[in-house]
């Protein structure tokens, strides 16, 4: 019981009392036996009704009788029975019918069938009422020997093993899946984004002139860019280029936090509470990525990619998600798996060198590092000019 | 002084309570046992109006009643068996909604008896501890 949260011990004794259990086992016993005498008084009927029938079916095959005839208790006359075939049979409710033999078996035999019918209702009521009674003793018993209830609530966990969990057991991405958790993860990522945006509006303010130029000499480069990768095209027209470089930054530190650690100091002053709040989500992959470098260059080179192609933060979120299980699945599968099952990746991105994108990516990464430490520094020096400078740098580069 | 009076107060008033409560639950008791009655005379009166539907125009039907059989009309012995019928499910209904209410008022006797109880048991603490 380490984490308070995780869940509940009770001992049985603590709900139930071993005596309780055992009144109620008693009570339901005695029940039993009402119903079973009950059951028993219908027998009786029953059988009762099956030798009247014997009776009045033996009865007309005489004209008459030579009988006993019972006068008071103890004193009997002789008599005889005639009209053998005349019955007055009692309906109920003090209500008599004259019936010959066979109409009298007739009314016996329907009688005969309630009485079965309640026979068998009063089985099953005994039926229920000895599980219930098992039950109890079985409590009982179970509160004696001092039995505990462990009761743990089911919480969708938003730590990586459950991304991983997830990953491994849908690699194709059910969407069914992955909701649960991808809802913890886009609680995370609004969280990242919204604190970028407020860094972000932060360096506007101080640069805002720069920006505005840097902007206008910044469309040009795109639709150069745009003749290479799609990717960075849509988010370039669409909105600013800050936006732009806020989610890739979003994307860059999570990333960051997970393949290397020392980039995670440099982001560190920035955004520390962030970084940190995503570091421990990351970590397990740590190793992995290490080994998988190259599986992660190109994964992660799409991931900005379907960012921008989006455009809206909402639907980042939902990549980061697919990245996410994808950093999962990429582990088991080959590269090419990935490529395969990332679904939103354009096809001209697939034939490409890998190396190639490799590179162009992991110095997209360092140039964003790079944006950090001079977003950093900006803030520190807080010069006008400089925030739109590490844009232009970085379409440089990735021309 | 005065606690000691509350408290003598809340036990006159709980025991008040209890008796209440016990009777009416012996009513609910007696409600029950009628409604029960009446279940079984309703099977009854049905079973014999399956029987006198099947019997024949012309047959004979009696009525016991003291010592004697008098003799009824078929067509008579049904209307009246169907009235006793009808009867006896509405008495049915009244029963239901009565044993329902009693028992409605039951639960808050027994509702006011906890509390009573409650503050009984509080003022007794607050004493044992003072």
């Amino acid at each position: 019981m380490e984490p308070p949260t995780k869940g509940t011990v009770t001992p049985i004794a603590s709900l139930f009392s071993e005596e309780e259990a055992r009144k109620a086992a008693i009570y339901v016993e005695e029940k039993i036996g009402e119903k079973r005498e009950a059951m028993n008084r219908l027998q009786q009927f029953v059988d009762e009704n099956a030798n009247l029938i014997n009776l009045v079916a033996k009865l007309p095959d005489q004209l008459h009788h030579n009988v006993m005839v019972p006068l008071g208790k103890l004193a009997f006359f002789p008599g005889r029975l005639i009209h053998t075939n005349e019955f007055k049979v009692l309906l109920g409710e003090n209500y008599y019918a004259d019936r010959t033999s066979k109409q009298t078996i007739g009314v016996l035999s329907r009688r005969d069938k309630t009485l079965q019918s309640q026979i068998r209702s009063l089985k099953a009521e005994i039926e229920d009422f000895q599980t219930e009674a098992s039950f109890f003793t079985a409590t009982a018993s179970e509160a004696a020997e001092g039995l505990i209830e462990i009761r743990e609530d089911y919480v969708e966990e938003d730590s990586s093993p459950t991304v991983l969990q997830s990953g491994a057991k849908e690699p194709s991405d059910l969407p069914g899946g992955e909701t649960a958790v991808g809802e913890v993860e886009d609680d995370e990522f609004a969280r990242i984004m919204s604190r970028l945006n407020e860094l972000e509006m932060e360096e506007e303010q101080e640069g805002e002139d720069g920006d505005d130029r840097d902007e206008k000499h910044d469309s040009p480069i795109e639709i150069e860019e745009e003749s290479e990768h799609d990717m960075v095209k849509g988010i370039r027209g669409e909105t600013d280029h800050n936006k732009f470089m806020e989610q890739e930054t979003g994307v860059s530190v999570p990333k960051k936090a997970s393949g290397h650690s020392s980039s995670i100091l440099l982001i560190q002053p920035r955004s520390k509470g962030k970084v940190i709040e995503v570091l421990p989500e990351k970590q397990p992959y740590k190793d992995i990525d290490d080994l998988l470098n190259q599986c992660i260059g190109p994964k992660t080179q799409y991931l900005p990619k379907d960012q921008t192609r989006g455009g809206i933060p909402q639907q980042n979120a939902g990549t980061w998600r697919d990245f996410q299980a994808t950093s999962a699945v990429s582990r088991a599968k080959p590269k090419t798996n990935v490529v395969g099952q990332q679904k939103i990746e354009s096809p001209i991105q697939k034939p490409e060198p890998k190396s190639e994108t490799n590179k162009a990516f992991t110095g997209l990464i360092v140039e964003h590092d790079h944006n950090l430490q001079t977003n950093t520094h900006r803030q520190m020096q807080s010069s006008g000019s400089q925030p739109s400078k590490p844009v232009s740098r970085f379409m440089a580069q990735r021309r | 002084m005065s606690s000691s009076f509350a408290l003598r107060d809340l036990q006159r008033d709980l025991e008040n309570k209890a008796n209440d409560l016990g009777k009416h639950q012996k009513e609910i008791a007696k409600n029950h046992q009628l409604r029960k009655k009446y279940t079984i005379q309703l099977g009854e009166n049905e079973l014999v109006l399956k029987e006198l539907d099947l019997l024949e125009e012309d047959a004979n039907v009696y009525k016991l009643i003291g010592p004697v059989l008098v003799k009824q009309d078929l067509a008579e012995a049904n209307a009246n068996v169907r009235k006793r019928i009808e009867y006896i499910s509405a008495e049915l209904k009244r029963l239901d909604r009565f044993i329902q209410g009693l028992e409605g008022e039951q639960n808050s006797k027994r509702e006011a008896m906890m509390k009573i109880q409650q503050r009984l048991q509080s003022i007794q603490a607050g004493k044992a501890k003072a």
